[in-house]
């Protein structure tokens, strides 16, 4: 097992090959300044020590280094921990051929973040971020040379789009089998929309715009993703429940990035793991 | 498919356009012909959500629109406010914005709600920019004497787009 570490940001991130083992701990960054910070140094976890869940931030981030693949194959376990005594969980689940339209999931999901306690404020954050989520998965199905859901598709697979909700946080996550998601990309993209602005990030053609990812980082507390290439995909987000969009916009905002992981089988993992 | 649906109806060199449902990669806006066609005024009250391919369509189509005609948003929700002021051009130079919803809410009693702007009585002109003329709290229906509602919005952020208006 890899042990993670913690580097206090203020006192700088030193260059090193460990860096990926790294949680760059932090005070006050805005949005900008922690993409930039990821951007330059390589670190793939920043949380915040200002943030609403500090102590279980830094925790995941040392799951995320140290058991990459449980990540990968519970994502929902990895950032919100087992149920605890009477602690209820709020859940939804759907899987998808990537072919399909998301019309069939964007419905029964606002349903149900209308019926969350405090889910009203996030609700429409909610449902963008679902489409964003599934439109970036199930483009895959078209492949790079025809447009975006020109045709019929050209690759098969699946996604798994899930929700897990307990009293204050809701978080958001989509798995896909297609493994193509390059995390740096996501860093560079986020970033070119604080570099030159939203407008002029855009792709125009066929493909994606390239902004949705600024804008699920945007309307996020906490960002995670994680590939295993070829074989699965799995970004999520954690957003609170209960308080003013005013205050969630103001919340810290987290990152974790899982690059280059080795989807096992669940028990070499586990091995792993171990 | 998208649910994206519109009207259109033309008196004079006036066209009056209603959208509502979803604007993302499905959505076929209306054409608009650019020769005859002097006033587009949309009613964007219907508009649920808007995604990030939606942004780049709605771009697409209304740039030569803007450059041919004048244009009046009216009735904006929050979705399409965001990206007025998030995506430059998504609201074009010298397009006028006539009304538009501001979110409030009480994290006391959970109470929300949204109030529909109009431009020259909820937003006035003040000599340092546009004024806010808005009490929630007097608008809000809620009954708990401690209701402690107020607008939802990062004010800077919200009414950054009044300053270009």
């Amino acid at each position: 097992m890899t042990a993670a570490r913690r580097i206090d940001i203020a006192s700088g991130v030193p260059i090193s090959t460990e860096i990926a083992k790294s949680i760059g701990v932090a005070t006050g960054l805005s949005p900008e300044a922690v993409i930039r910070l990821v951007h330059s140094t390589g670190l793939r976890h920043i949380v915040q020590q200002d943030g609403m869940r500090f102590d279980a931030e830094c925790s995941i981030a040392e799951r995320m280094i140290e058991q990459p693949n449980l990540f990968l194959r519970d994502p929902l376990g990895t950032i919100l921990g087992p149920t605890l005594g009477a602690e209820q969980h709020h859940r939804f689940g759907m899987v998808f051929d990537a072919a399909e339209k998301k019309g069939l999931l964007l419905g029964p999901f606002g349903d149900f973040v209308a019926g969350l306690a405090g889910g009203r404020t996030i609700w429409d954050s909610a449902l963008m971020i679902a489409d964003e989520f599934f439109t970036n998965a199930s483009k895959n199905a078209w492949g790079s040379t025809s447009g975006l859901f020109q045709g019929e598709p050209v690759h098969s697979g699946t996604i798994e789009f899930f929700a897990e909700a307990n009293a204050d946080l809701l978080v958001i996550g989509c798995r896909d089998t297609f493994g193509r998601l390059a995390v740096q990309n996501i860093v560079e993209r986020i970033k070119a929309c604080y570099d030159k602005g939203v407008a002029d990030s855009i792709r125009y053609g066929n493909s994606g715009a390239g902004i949705g990812s600024f804008m699920v980082f945007d309307a996020c507390m906490s960002y995670y993703a994680g590939v295993a290439r070829g074989q699965s995909t799995v970004v999520c987000v954690a957003v609170p429940l209960g308080l003013s969009r005013r205050a969630v916009a103001a919340l810290p905002k987290n990152i974790h990035l899982l690059m280059h992981a080795n989807l096992k089988s669940v028990k070499d993992s586990v091995k792993d793991d171990e | 498919m998208s649910d994206f649906k519109h009207t259109a109806k033309l008196n004079g060199d006036t066209l009056n356009l209603v959208f509502e449902g979803a604007i993302d990669e499905d959505t076929d806006f209306p054409p608009v012909d650019l020769n005859s066609v002097k006033k587009v005024v949309i009613d964007l009250n219907g508009i649920r959500a808007i995604n990030s391919v939606g942004i780049r369509e709605w771009l697409a189509w209304i740039r030569p629109v803007a450059q041919a005609a004048t244009i009046t948003l009216e009735r904006c929700p929050k979705s399409m406010v965001l990206q007025f002021n998030m995506v430059d051009g998504f609201l074009p130079p010298k397009a006028k914005v006539s009304s538009f919803y501001v979110p409030y809410f009480c994290e006391k009693c959970d109470f929300e709600g949204s109030h529909l702007f109009t431009m020259g009585k909820d937003v006035t002109n003040g000599p340092n920019g546009p004024v806010i003329n808005f009490n929630a709290k007097a608008a809000s229906s809620c009954s708990d004497a401690a209701c402690g509602i107020e607008l939802d919005v990062s004010e800077a952020k919200y009414f950054q787009f009044l300053k270009r208006l």
